[in-house]
């Protein structure tokens, strides 16, 4: 009887710890997803933006989190402004394909 | 007195082959008759639709007149949206990436939506005005003129509609330039 009173607080606490700490990992990896997506996007973003990092310490150890204030790399304004080009292209081409009335479909 | 019966049914056969003759005459008649009435009918018929033709002609002409004058002036756009678009590209092309601005990127995203929205727009009216102009061909086979009004009035419908869009492009791209 002893032994059963002891063994199910200390199984309690056990399951208590486990439950815990699963769910800061995964809180921390949450925010880490959330926050740091321009971390993959490229590493030019993550040097030129203004960033705030703050270590979380988890079990895994230590996670830099950077928050993105919006800052484009130079390569990614190098790709709006061939973007912008190339709509312009294809726009002239869809003007100058759409068809119209012809003389012979005029003519009565 | 065999001459005489003789005599007579020479005569007999004579008169019989006279009367098939005549008849035949009267034949041939009516049916000349006929055949020139036929083609009284036809002529006739040739005129109406000659009339028809040229009294729909008349009826359409504005609308014809208002169909190419709308080509032209789409033709002058296109040359428009051309000379904006090497303008435009050429700006794009002096923008240094570096230097550009958090405002100058979202201009630039602006206008390509802009322009993006502007191609959707313009190709979702494309073979508008070929399957109207089927429309109207039939139409006009038919001498269905109400039909013929219809669909030319359909087809300057879209070619208004058309010479919007292209100029809503050419103030899009005119805008690039001054970003």
């Amino acid at each position: 009887m002893k032994k059963r009173s002891f063994i199910v607080p200390v199984l309690l606490m056990l399951v208590f710890i486990t439950g815990c700490s699963g769910d800061n990992t995964n809180q921390s990896a949450k925010t880490a997803n959330s926050d740091t997506s321009s971390i993959t996007a490229s590493k030019d973003s993550a040097k030129t933006a203004a960033t705030n990092t703050k270590a979380s310490n988890s079990q895994q150890g230590a996670e830099v989190i950077v928050k993105s204030t919006g800052k484009l790399s130079s390569k990614e304004k190098q790709a709006v402004l061939n973007d912008v080009s190339q709509e312009l292209d294809t726009l002239v081409q869809t003007i100058n394909t759409m068809e119209d009335a012809s003389d012979e479909d005029l003519n009565f | 007195m065999i001459k005489k019966v003789a005599t007579s049914l020479l005569i007999m056969i004579f008169l019989l082959g006279m009367g098939t003759l005549a008849y035949a005459g009267t034949d041939t008649g009516n049916t000349a008759t006929n055949k020139a009435a036929a083609l009284e009918q036809k002529k006739e018929a040739l005129q109406q639709k000659i009339q028809n033709r040229q009294t729909l002609k008349a009826d359409i002409q504005p609308l014809l007149d208002q169909i190419k004058a709308n080509r032209a002036k789409i033709l002058q756009l296109r040359a428009e949206a051309a000379e904006a678009r090497t303008a435009a590209t050429q700006h794009i092309k002096d923008l240094k990436a570096d230097n550009l601005t958090d405002a100058q990127i979202a201009a630039l995203k602006q206008a390509k939506e802009s322009l993006k929205q502007a191609r959707t727009d313009l190709s979702d009216t494309k073979g508008e005005i070929k399957n109207e102009m089927v429309i109207m061909k039939a139409a006009r086979k038919e001498q269905n003129e109400d039909q013929v009004k219809t669909s030319l009035n359909k087809i300057i419908a879209i070619q208004q509609n058309r010479m919007e869009l292209i100029q809503n492009c050419i103030d899009d791209m005119k805008q690039i330039q001054a970003i």
